[in-house]
């Protein structure tokens, strides 16, 4: 295992830079803050907990194109597909908890059909987190089985010691940017891993044991409990685009001149519309169906399929809903005992 | 499954050869594909869907309605309701039709083969029973008695007027077409009534029996109970679900009941597994 003190972290950002890779790390904006591209190191503010925005739009980004097409003289139409990404990039300072939605999302996009487009754009990045030394009253990774230094979807983690961190290669992508730092990291002794491994930050928000609860979910889905938690909600959506593994997308053509693409947009399972058929019918037609939906989806549906649950616990849908919702306190109302 | 590096969203590019007006506001199109290889390589089983486009419009969600038994062309049948119908319906022949499929599960019919098939059909529900009907009756030798109950809510509103005539006088198929009352014209020769009525009137055996029924939701429902009022089990009832779908592909997150996803669990299902969904329809 190899470290680095705390203040030479802007040469491994750096040394990324001068690799000619594309460096994407948390910065401030205005009054906001997300995951971004920066030209230099300085840029970076590492001291962020957790940005505004999730790392998943740098894999599924709010609107893409999915295929772009050209019509011809003579009635035909040229399809073709969009710029294939190059660019090789590195997160440097993601969260465990952003990076753990990775896996989670791929299990998606590898789902009998690859996604291409999405696959691209995850094998050509790597993923340095750092493990929380200051975890939030928000955060909940706890309730999903993360933990502030969990390593799942990240290539190199970080983990604070005192005035430096260890660096630990998780993937054979992360070992290739161990080599490329080379000599900017030294060697961790067995002390410096013994503390690594000891790091334990406590969590001070409340943790809601969903291992056991979700198992309950099927039961209750006729529950009126449904109705009264979710009564509040405005269907804003703002969860679904916060959140690092909502997926769920619209599929639009935009022309434009004699030609035009085919574009994918993020979407959302609160919005009314996002089940309505063409007769008018709607399958989810009350709000409460919806945030339903929501829970299910991760907390029931894609464990099912995959295994995990769809929830990272960053705890972003709590701290920006309007309305106060709270996705753990719902899970624990609606499978408590009549 | 696909080339990690092959787009999933690039679709074909078919060509309409021929439109046709089944309704007043239900047309269908028959469709080629453009590269003669591709269309040659291409093959589906009856059940199946598709995303049809038109390019700068959007795509649609039908299933696909003509027979893989009669391989040359592809035909689909839609009802105008929205912006991309609306555009597909102005497509004459020649038009460019991007098309992503085929997807999703279809029709068990090794499971049919040597049973009787009772298909019970209601308004453009009739599109994906078409595909199954035609391959039944282009391999008619492998399945007993073929009987079907159509119904639409006016004479004007059946779908595939010309092929109905032809089922209805092959000796080979038993052939019951309604409209519901106040939908007849006077020289409606059919029967009139909803059609889970006509099929009491009908009473089919249940007996080494395999229904195959689509149709709008309220007529589905009442037909499965008259069905099961009538002693047919459960997993001898096949249906297909529609749900508003984007990709097709098990990736867009809007067509699920449940755990279950329409769009690659189904379409097609018994009524014994969508008794055990959750009630989301």
């Amino acid at each position: 295992m190899k470290k680095v003190d705390k203040n030479k972290l802007g040469e491994l950002m750096q040394a990324v830079l001068d690799a000619g890779k594309e460096l994407i790390a948390p910065v401030r904006q205005g009054d906001h803050t997300a995951y971004a591209r920066i030209k230099k190191p300085g840029d970076a503010a590492l001291d962020i907990l957790l940005t505004r925005m999730p790392l998943k739009e740098f894999f599924l980004p709010k609107t893409e194109c999915l295929l772009k097409y050209t019509n011809l003289e003579g009635g035909g139409v040229e399809v073709s597909d969009p710029d294939p990404l190059n660019q090789e990039r590195v997160v440097f300072g993601a969260r465990p908890c952003d990076a753990s939605s990775l896996p989670i999302m791929d299990k998606v996009f590898t789902w009998d059909y690859n996604d291409s487009l999405y696959l691209a754009r995850r094998d050509k990045t790597t993923i340095v987190s750092i493990a929380c030394e200051s975890p939030a009253a928000s955060c909940r990774c706890e309730s999903v089985g993360i933990s502030p230094s969990a390593k799942d979807g990240s290539d190199v983690l970080l983990t604070p010691i005192g005035d430096a961190y260890t660096v630990d290669a998780v993937t054979e992508k992360g070992e290739k940017l161990v080599a490329l730092w080379g000599s900017k990291l030294s060697d961790a002794s067995d002390a410096d891993a013994a503390k690594a491994a000891a790091f334990k930050p406590a969590l001070p928000g409340h943790q809601t044991d969903t291992a056991s609860l979700r198992g309950k979910l099927k039961a209750k889905f006729e529950t009126p409990a449904w109705a009264e938690q979710t009564m509040k909600c405005v269907g804003c959506g703002a969860c679904a685009y916060l959140c690092p593994t909502c997926h769920c997308f619209d599929i639009v053509d935009e022309k434009s001149g004699c030609g035009g693409e085919r574009r994918r947009n993020w979407d959302a399972c609160a919005f009314s519309t996002f089940t309505l058929h063409g007769s008018g019918h709607n399958p989810r037609a009350e709000q409460q169906h919806r945030y339903r939906q929501r829970v299910m989806h991760k907390f029931d549906y894609y464990p099912e399929k995959f295994g995990p649950v769809a929830c990272v616990g960053c705890g972003r849908c709590l701290s920006a809903c309007p309305v106060g919702m709270d996705i753990f306190e719902i899970i624990e109302k609606v499978t408590a005992d009549e | 499954m696909n080339n990690a590096n092959q787009n999933i969203y690039k679709p074909y590019i078919l060509r309409v050869v021929e439109t046709k007006d089944e309704t007043p506001d239900v047309r269908t199109l028959r469709l080629k594909f453009d590269n003669e290889e591709e269309g040659r390589a291409f093959t589906f089983k009856a059940g199946q869907f598709a995303e049809y486009s038109v390019f700068g419009e959007g795509e649609c969600t039908f299933c696909i309605a003509s027979s893989p038994t009669r391989p040359d062309f592809i035909e689909c049948s839609f009802k105008l309701v929205g912006k991309v119908t609306a555009a597909l319906r102005d497509c004459e022949v020649g038009a460019v039709i991007g098309f992503r499929g085929p997807y999703g599960n279809y029709f068990p019919l090794d499971m049919m083969k040597g049973k009787n098939l009772l298909f019970v059909g209601g308004g453009i529900g009739l599109a994906p029973l078409r595909s199954l009907f035609w391959n039944v009756l282009d391999t008619r030798a492998d399945f007993k008695d073929v009987s079907i109950l159509y119904g639409a809510r006016t004479v004007s509103d059946l779908v595939y007027k010309d092929e109905l005539k032809e089922w209805e006088s092959r000796s080979d198929v038993k052939a019951v077409f309604t409209v519901d009352p106040g939908g007849e014209t006077p020289d409606w020769t059919g029967k009139v009534g909803f059609v889970p009525a006509v099929l009491e009137q009908m009473a089919p055996s249940k007996e080494n029996t395999i229904v195959i029924t689509c149709g709008p939701p309220i007529m589905i429902k009442f037909t499965v109970q008259a069905l099961e009022k009538m002693g047919f089990a459960p997993e001898n009832i096949v249906t297909t679900l529609e749900n508003r779908m984007k990709c097709g592909l098990g990736k867009c997150g809007r067509c699920n009941i449940g755990s279950v996803y329409v769009c690659k669990d189904g379409p097609v299902f018994t009524y014994d597994q969508i008794k055990k969904m959750p009630d989301e329809f």
